[in-house]
């Protein structure tokens, strides 16, 4: 999208106001002053009530506990209740087998494929065609609206038959898995993730043609890195400025602030400030881990690893759908009927730490339990709650190189900006109306 | 005939008190007529609704929020050929509501071949897995009209 062309001169005050900012989850508002050409303030207000999940937590079983926090989010359940077993496992000093490693990725994959899916097609797509919603897509953009559907059922797919249901997965627990389908069972789902694959060549061609706002940002990007896999469930927390620690260490360089308009606490790095944790951090860091597909991919459509462009998110999180299910066909392959589905466990008191990948960054659990496995305490940082201060330094720097807009042009890109997080304001507590002051 | 009996599909969630009505129909019918309907529990996912009911004869059970009603009370809509459904477009969520999923439905040739959506107006929407006393009240009548639509769909 190239951009539009300044607005006339002579208005030097302007108020705009959007009522609420489609496709994004949660309910908040943006309000934006700019003084001349200098930007005075930007707050994302999240007013959302709190919603005490960590309270909830308290004095609850271990056993429980991945289904409470399954509940914080009906998009990325699959990543809280990750992040809960093995935070749990960690305190118990169990280490789970390999093939339940592997299946938890498999599991991982389907909700990045339906997460991914779902935000490039009905949320993110409609922003660079300039259309109003997902509908409005639909009537121009038929065929890719139906492929990308199709996408998103591959994955729903996987968590319907390795969680027990697609929203809100049942069969998840510390140790494993309550039980495992058969063979067959997840046999059935090759098929559609062999069309989606298809599919997903499709969708990336597509969204590469799109025009992207020229903007670089300089930002620290926070990922976990493993040593072999792209990630999911495992790694060190490592950032493009030299970050690089164990997850156990996430407290003591991140710290978390109440700010007056935000009932989603700010995440900052500690002596660095603002970070982006998501696709294009986990992309920037483990790009050469996501096999020989992705990599001809991303020299096809001549993607670089490290751009910086927020826009270009849409093409990483397509890659990141293809390898999620070239991911997910390696780990139906190699299944075996002979998996034990979980391990004994034996609860043991301690403090367990986590970080796993959701779709839109890296989720922190910190759990301290007592001897019987009931949990004393719960810290819980979604990565909507860590990129939200990110998301305000993003919209002042876009608001700066965007003061000669028209009213109508900044407020859409302003929108385009935050919808490049995927935001997930439910989960950090919740979002959008656009207040703009210009004098 | 339709080879595929016409589906049954119970909205919302069981642990928001009355949002559970739709499931606690779905489950008494089921057990009294298994073979009547195809039954699916839903989450009101658009895209998968989409692809569930194209083309086949549907029921939908969801307990609605009406002024105009008490609760307990049952509002029966035909929304593709008269009565349309109430929008929530201005609340902003990744999930879309049934009246944008009947829109998608409709741009994308994927609608049901009859929609029928019962409404039951309800008391509260508060977390607990309880009916209120009237919405409980309402299950037989509820029973008797999807009964009734399977009569006329095949009569």
């Amino acid at each position: 999208m190239s951009n539009p062309p300044p607005k006339p001169p002579g208005q030097k005050t302007k108020t705009i106001k959007v009522s609420y900012l489609a496709r994004v989850e949660g309910e908040g508002s943006l309000y934006v002053k700019t003084k001349g050409q200098e930007v005075v303030d930007v707050k994302l207000k999240i007013f959302e009530p709190p919603r005490f999940f960590e309270a909830f937590l308290k004095g609850r079983s271990f056993q429980e506990a991945p289904d409470i926090t399954a509940r914080i989010c009906g998009i990325c359940p699959v990543a809280y209740q990750m992040s809960t077993v093995h935070a749990i496992e960690d305190a118990f000093g169990l280490t789970i087998s390999e093939p339940i490693r592997e299946l938890r990725r498999l599991l991982y994959c389907g909700e990045w494929i339906e997460s991914h899916t779902l935000h490039i097609i009905m949320l993110h797509a409609p922003d660079f065609l300039k259309l109003h919603d997902a509908i409005g897509l639909a009537k121009v953009f038929k065929k890719e609206v139906e492929t990308g559907l199709k996408i998103k059922k591959a994955g729903n797919e996987i968590i319907s038959v390795l969680g027990g249901r697609e929203i809100h997965p049942i069969n998840v627990k510390v140790g494993g898995f309550y039980s495992l389908p058969d063979k067959a069972r997840f046999e059935s789902l090759i098929e559609g993730l062999q069309w989606a694959k298809e599919g997903t060549y499709d969708i990336l061609k597509w969204v590469s043609q799109f025009e992207f706002p020229e903007v670089t940002i300089d930002y620290e990007l926070v990922s976990l890195v493993h040593e072999r896999d792209y990630p999911f469930n495992e790694g060190r927390i490592q950032s493009s400025k030299g970050l690089n620690i164990p997850v156990s260490h996430y407290d003591q360089h991140f710290k978390e602030e109440h700010v007056p308009h935000s009932t989603a606490l700010h995440s900052k790095h500690v002596g660095h400030g603002s970070y982006l944790t998501g696709p294009m951090a986990r992309f920037a860091q483990n790009y050469q881990k996501m096999g020989p597909t992705i990599l001809s991919l991303i020299e096809e459509f001549q993607i670089d690893p490290a751009c910086t462009n927020p826009y270009r998110s849409i093409q990483i999180r397509a890659l990141e759908v293809m390898y999620a299910i070239e991911e997910a066909l390696r780990i139906l392959k190699d299944y075996s009927d002979e998996t034990e589905p979980s391990l004994p466990v034996t609860p043991k008191a301690g403090v367990g730490y986590a970080t796993t990948e959701a779709p839109r960054g890296i989720l922190y659990h910190r759990l301290d339990l007592d001897e019987e496995g009931n949990l004393k305490s719960a810290k819980i940082v979604p990565p909507t709650s860590q990129n939200q201060k990110r998301i305000e330094d993003d919209l002042r720097q876009v608001v700066t190189e965007c003061l000669d807009f028209s009213e109508e042009d900044l407020t859409h890109r302003l929108e385009q900006t935050i919808r490049n997080y995927d935001p997930c304001i439910s989960c950090s507590t919740h979002f959008l109306n656009l207040t703009l002051e210009r004098s | 005939m339709d080879p595929s009996p016409p589906l049954l599909i119970a909205l919302g969630n069981e642990y928001r008190s009355d949002d559970g009505v739709g499931l606690a129909v779905m489950t008494k019918l089921r057990s009294l007529h298994p073979d009547l309907f195809t039954y699916v529990h839903h989450t009101g996912d658009p895209a998968a609704l989409v692809e569930l009911w194209s083309d086949r004869d549907t029921t939908v059970v969801d307990a609605v929020q009406s002024r105009h009603h008490e609760p307990g009370e049952l509002v029966v809509l035909d929304p593709l050929q008269k009565d349309g459904l109430p929008t929530q477009k201005q609340t902003s969520s990744h999930a879309l509501s049934l009246a944008e999923a009947l829109e998608l439905g409709q741009v994308l040739g994927r609608l049901p071949k009859s929609l029928r959506v019962i409404g039951v107006v309800s008391q509260s929407f508060d977390p607990g897995n309880h009916l209120s006393a009237a919405v409980k009240e309402s299950i037989p009548l509820i029973m008797e009209q999807v009964k009734k639509r399977r009569e006329i769909l095949y009569a």
